[in-house]
């Protein structure tokens, strides 16, 4: 093999190496509501078609991740204030049931909380808490990786759609 | 326990070892002290410089060898302190003093463990007891410097104040450095690229974001910042921003990916300051983890650093006295859990029937 030959491999390794990382930890998850596994946490699956005509706000997060139940509270302050409106916000974990169940016991929400049927990366999510909002039709039309800085800002995106 | 004396040369070693200021890096007093208790129990021992380690009596190269290592530096001793920190008080079934908690409690234990078995003819593996020196620096002159012998051991107890659980996982250390570039400008004109706004950003975002990934037993990776740099005149706006990332790591991401994974989402230029303090983690079917269990002995994972992150080879943490108290004002250890220390590391090492 020439030395040029292998040059022209070598880089191709490594830009082929580069691609998949970066496909792996920076692309944005792609996903409409459909393809949303979750089930209650007495177990039942949920039918996502219950939630079409309605903007979802999905929030992924965890028992553990401080980020994410710092920010929870405002979730259950929006989803008082948008209760007569089509939107709904819905919490996911992929933790064990218990865990979600025990967490849920010291914390009155008031939102609907759900156990992924999933792990999270089937989602292409490696960072929490990571929020998706879905228009009414069921397409993924927001992302939000990290906990929002304002309600403020989930407040125009929420609106936007409505 | 059967053997009063036992616990008593250890205690006095304890009281000792306490009189005797050895702060990191200043172990030279300590050390001897570990070499005189040693000799005076006539146990042929190693060193190199304030770093000592022996073997059992009847070493038999063909058996496995378990190391018992704990530290004999300690911090400096705040300033918060009511007692003498270098005074051993025996008070209320308490001994104080700097070092009694963290680690000398765990240490003498360790110390007298392996002078109950240094005679056995028939042990089913052999023994290293290694007392160390600069664990509380992450020094390269405390374990670092014996790895040809920590190296050459199959399995170890590292002993730091756990309340006698079994820690059988630890998180590592991660220190980054992160340097944010703007351009410099005048602040009473629109110009230049502000690092410290930058920086901010990059704040946020591991003020908001946490790791997907983690490991069963020690949880999610933690990232913290800790330190940050940057102006020096009020009318100049910064071109430099630097901080510095505190990252507790599990067994979850190897470092070169998450160093990649952060380089992915900020604007900083990241640098790990080192990357030799790794996670470790021990398989649950490890005879140390069995036997543990076979005893009753609490299982979990560490959220603080020892020497077990220098290690390459199996290990676990356990000893005598309570992590919150280390590095306080009037430190000690209750005198019953030395005596619980001692005789639980017998029952271990009595109870397991390989390595």
């Amino acid at each position: 093999m020439s030395r040029n030959v292998r040059i022209i491999l070598l880089i191709l390794i490594v830009f082929l190496a580069s691609f998949l990382f970066v496909k792996k930890y920076f692309s944005t998850p792609q996903f409409s509501i459909k393809d949303l596994q979750v089930q209650t946490l007495s177990g039942e699956d949920v039918d996502v078609k219950t939630l079409k005509g309605k903007v979802v706000v999905l929030n992924f997060w965890a028992t553990w991740c401080m980020p994410c139940i710092q920010e929870m509270p405002m979730f259950a302050n929006m989803a008082k204030i948008y209760k007569d409106k089509d939107v709904i916000f819905i919490l996911a974990s992929d933790e064990e049931l218990d865990k979600i169940g025990g967490f849920l016991e010291k914390e009155e929400l008031g939102l609907p909380v759900y156990q992924l049927k999933n792990r999270m990366k089937d989602y292409d999510v490696f960072t929490i808490p990571a929020t998706f909002i879905f228009d009414k039709k069921g397409h993924l039309v927001n992302t939000k990786r990290g906990a929002f800085e304002t309600a403020e800002e989930l407040r125009q995106i929420v609106n936007s759609y409505l | 326990m059967g053997n009063p004396s036992l616990f008593d040369k250890v205690f006095e070693l304890l009281k000792t070892l306490i009189a005797t200021q050895s702060f990191s890096r200043e172990e030279e007093n300590v050390a001897k002290v570990i070499r005189a208790f040693l000799e005076q129990e006539s146990v042929k021992f190693h060193h190199r410089k304030n770093n000592t380690w022996a073997y059992n009596k009847f070493y038999d190269e063909s058996k496995p060898t378990l190391l018992l290592n704990s530290h004999i530096d300690t911090v400096k001793p705040s300033a918060l302190y009511t007692n003498d920190p270098f005074q051993a008080i025996q008070k209320d079934g308490k001994l104080y003093g700097l070092g009694s908690n963290d680690a000398g409690g765990a240490l003498v234990s360790l110390i007298g463990t392996f002078l109950h078995f240094y005679e056995c003819e028939d042990l089913n593996f052999n023994l290293c007891i290694a007392a160390t020196a600069e664990e509380e620096i992450s020094g390269q002159n405390g374990i670092a410097l014996i790895t040809d012998i920590t190296d050459n051991c199959d399995a170890a107890i590292v002993g730091e104040p756990t309340e006698m659980a079994m820690a059988i996982a630890e998180r590592g250390l991660m220190v980054v450095d992160a340097t944010v570039y703007g351009v410099t400008g005048h602040a009473a004109r629109d110009t230049g690229d502000n690092a410290i706004y930058k920086a901010i950003e990059d704040i946020q975002w591991f003020k908001t974001h946490a790791l997907v990934k983690q490991c069963p037993v020690l949880g999610p990776t933690k990232m913290t910042v800790t330190v940050i740099e940057a102006g020096k005149q009020h009318n100049v706006i910064p071109d430099v921003c630097k901080y510095v990332v505190d990252i507790r790591t599990t067994t979850a991401y190897d470092y070169d990916e998450l160093l990649d994974f952060i380089r992915g989402h900020v604007h900083a230029d990241i640098q790990a300051r080192s990357t030799r303090l790794k996670p470790s983690i021990i398989p649950e079917s490890h005879p140390l983890v069995q036997t543990a269990k076979q005893l009753k002995i609490k299982t979990f994972g560490s959220a603080t650093l020892s020497d077990q992150a220098l290690l390459k080879i199996p290990s676990v943490k356990m000893g005598p006295g309570k992590s919150e108290r280390s590095h306080t004002a009037d430190e000690f250890i209750f005198i019953d859990e030395l005596r619980q220390g001692l005789q639980t590391y017998i029952e271990l090492i009595q109870n397991m029937d390989e390595l």
